[in-house]
């Protein structure tokens, strides 16, 4: 049967180990406190794009709305911690049970629409949002954004060091990522496939497809709530710029070419884009002398050369890794069926 | 076979990535006295201190740097450009004069593509180089955004848009406040006998902070705001707040916005044949407005640096002072500096006053602001950072109109 399993679904523990390893070594040859700013970003963002990744890659929904739903998370994180009293933790959970609610709703009518129609209505959310937030001044604080957000802190660990942040955001993001692992390898997970492969086969089989497809949809959407919420903690300010739609779009590069067939192309596609990022600023920056929008021509290039020779995204050359290596992959298998 | 081709093309690929990644992570190269020793946990502060150049024992010509967040990319380069351009204009100055009493200066910019989360990434890049002090935004909400890191740091914060300066005592705005430059306005209101005012702004930080300004001031006085309207900064067409505001019947339009939107504005308010005047704030006095407007630009005002109208004020300190900026940057640019300009160099010059005066940590710099800069006679405004260090004073700015395409000023 667990052969089976890795067969259907690859190994299951071997990359997380692998990821835990690196989550816990990285900072001990990481000095840099920008690099460091970076590898927390990576873990907010991730939280957001393994959702996406749920919902564009297991579910076959494409989003371009998910800043939508980062906002909510940031921005009623921020006005319950600045304005009330109210715990940060809660505010967040708040924030999830909001984010999860609209989503639901908005799901119901959207998510009966497809492809590009489905990605134009998400659009349209995010962009009523942004709207909504620079508009409603007195709550938001509109254009000028909210300052003063305040640091976490869990059972006494101050997290404003930012050492212990990332800790606490990349055991979220790990936690999320083992739920979604679990989704996956549910039987709800095979019907997301499903309807991903095909939804009228799937709605023959007896089975109500839209009812999946908001839940996901929600679930995916508080999971963006959450790293909103740890965004604005992290920042202490958010403002309405950082949520428009190309926020959006970019969330979806990173599933894009971290790979959407599988979760842990989300972190991946999330850590590449986020580096990138960086190399581009270096590069045209210090080398090349050019200044102006570079990376969205980058973007486009990589894109281009993901879809063209990784269609499955970035992840893969992991598995064609180990298929190159059949000793260690019979090796590793063993093991697995073994224990 | 051709399979195989493939991967190998792809692993090639793969480990290009890799390897342009791992050249990005390595000790920020642009610079060699970063201290790659420090933990990530040490607070900013330590890093600072860590750093070669803050150590007295480094002997001849010590090293300080001061780090410049500035949008030199992005929708906010109209402004931020010619603050890079001051930027790389000081540092030739600073090159050219040698080291100041042994301590020779290093502008440090980073250009955050006007974007907020990158410019918090530019702050930790800016600390891990062991900055003494940090200048910038070019936005009002991205100077929100890395206050509290650089405040973290207690690093002396010179801001070059409008800030909270009551959030830390380390914070000095460069930028006259939107109710200084709504004093202004006010005055020229009352020299024409203006009493109906219109007023329009964009939603973005900078256009929503005047009006309530604005209205603050004209408390007790008989100007009355009779229309209100705002647009989205980044719309291309105003046409139908204007008509709005046309029915109001105002005798004056004030535009709260920075450009390109102040001259989209104005662009509309011509084509709908107003008959009355317009008065623009501080962020529309620069080029990119002129050109916006040209050819069709009478009956429009900008509240804007004396520095753009020169050598038409009557001889003073200032006016000298106005004129030998103006002149090192037109000759080095071949452009006229604006009021962004005007604020970055006031912040530089700031710093190196500081440093001349012996002072090259972050405290002792942040010390010498605060307490023994007295009156200072920037290329803004008169500075009083004892009196508030939240505004330059308003003697800098003047209403200025535009005559065959270029700044004018009548008295």
């Amino acid at each position: 049967m667990s052969k089976l399993e890795a067969k259907l679904y690859g190994p299951r523990w071997k990359p997380f180990i692998g990821f835990i390893a690196l989550i816990l070594a990285l900072p001990f040859f990481v000095h840099a406190p920008h690099i460091f700013t970076i590898l927390i970003l990576i873990g907010i963002y991730s939280i957001t794009t393994v959702g996406l990744n749920l919902l564009a890659g297991y579910a076959g929904q494409v989003s371009l709305g998910h800043a939508a739903f980062f906002a909510i998370g940031a921005y009623v994180s921020g006005m319950a911690t600045t304005k009330s009293a109210i715990s940060p933790w809660a505010a967040l959970l708040l924030a999830m049970a909001i984010t999860f609610a609209v989503a639901w709703l908005i799901g119901i009518p959207i998510l009966k629409l497809k492809g590009h129609f489905l990605a134009l209505a998400t659009l349209g959310f995010n962009i009523i949002v942004y709207i909504l937030i620079s508009g409603l001044t007195d709550y938001t604080g509109g254009a000028l954004g909210l300052n003063n957000i305040p640091a976490l802190s869990l059972f006494g660990l101050d997290l404003s060091d930012p050492l212990h942040f990332y800790y606490v955001i990349w055991a979220l993001a790990a936690l999320v990522i083992l739920f979604s692992t679990n989704i996956v390898r549910s039987p709800i997970g095979r019907l997301l496939r499903s309807i991903h492969d095909s939804e009228i086969a799937t709605e023959t089989l007896g089975v109500n497809a839209a009812k999946y497809k908001v839940y996901i949809f929600a679930l995916s959407a508080s999971f963006a709530s959450l790293s909103g919420s740890m965004y604005a903690h992290f920042i202490h300010f958010i403002a309405p710029p950082t949520v428009n739609t190309s926020f959006s779009i970019l969330l979806l590069i990173m599933v894009m070419v971290g790979g959407s067939h599988s979760i842990w192309g989300a972190p991946l596609g999330t850590a590449i884009i986020m580096f990138l990022q960086e190399v581009i600023r270096n590069v045209s920056h210090s080398y090349l002398k050019i200044s102006g929008p570079v990376e969205i021509v980058v973007y486009g290039f990589v894109i281009v050369l993901v879809m063209m020779f990784l269609p499955q995204g970035t992840i893969s050359l992991f598995s064609r890794l180990d298929a190159a290596f059949p000793r260690i992959r019979n090796k590793t298998l063993k093991q697995e069926t073994g224990g | 076979m051709k399979a195989a081709k493939r991967k190998w093309l792809a692993m090639g690929m793969a480990v290009a990535v890799l390897i342009a990644a791992l050249t990005a992570c390595g000790p920020s190269k642009n610079n060699s006295s970063s201290s790659p020793s420090s933990s990530p946990s040490t607070s900013a502060s330590t890093e600072a201190s860590n750093s070669p150049s803050a150590s007295p024992e480094s002997t001849e010509s010590k090293e300080i740097k001061i780090g410049l967040v500035l949008a030199e990319t992005g929708p906010a380069s109209t402004l931020g450009l010619s603050e890079v351009q001051t930027q790389k204009l000081f540092q030739k100055q600073l090159d050219a004069q040698g080291p100041i009493n042994g301590t020779k200066i290093k502008l440090v910019l980073q250009d955050y593509e006007t974007d907020d989360t990158k410019a918090v990434i530019a702050v930790d890049r800016l600390l891990s180089e062991g900055v003494v002090a940090v200048v910038g935004a070019t936005q009002v909400s991205t100077t929100a955004a890395i206050l509290p890191k650089v405040v973290d740091a207690k690093l002396p914060f010179l801001t070059v848009a409008p800030a909270n300066s009551k959030a830390s005592d380390n914070v000095f705005v460069m930028t006259p406040s939107s109710s200084t430059v709504g004093s202004v306005v006010l005055e020229w209101l009352q020299k024409h006998n203006i009493t109906k005012v219109a007023w329009i702004n964009a939603k973005d930080a900078f256009g929503v902070e005047g009006k309530p300004a604005f209205e603050e001031l004209i408390k007790g006085t008989d100007i009355q705001i009779v229309a209100h309207e705002e647009f989205d900064a980044t719309a291309t067409d105003m046409t139908v707040q204007l008509t709005k505001i046309k029915k109001a019947k105002p005798e004056v339009v004030i535009v709260w916005s920075r450009t390109p939107g102040a001259g989209v504005v104005a662009r509309n308010f011509k084509t709908l044949g107003f008959d009355i005047p317009m008065i623009q704030s501080t962020a529309a006095a620069n080029k990119g407005f002129l050109e916006q407007v040209k050819d069709d630009n009478k009956n429009i005002f900008v509240v804007g640096s004396k520095l753009s109208v020169a050598d038409k004020l009557p001889d003073s300190d200032q006016k000298s002072r106005l004129i030998a900026f103006r002149d090192a940057f037109k000759a080095e640019f071949n452009a006229e500096p604006d009021l962004f300009a005007a604020h970055t160099n006031d912040a530089l010059s700031m710093i190196v006053d500081a440093v001349k005066a012996g002072n090259t940590t972050s405290e002792t710099i942040s010390n010498y602001l605060r307490t023994s800069l007295g009156q200072y006679p920037g290329i803004t405004g008169t500075f009083d950072f004892a009196e508030s260090r939240g505004t330059a004073k308003a003697d800098g700015l003047v209403v200025m109109g535009i005559e065959n395409d270029a700044w004018t000023y009548n008295e």
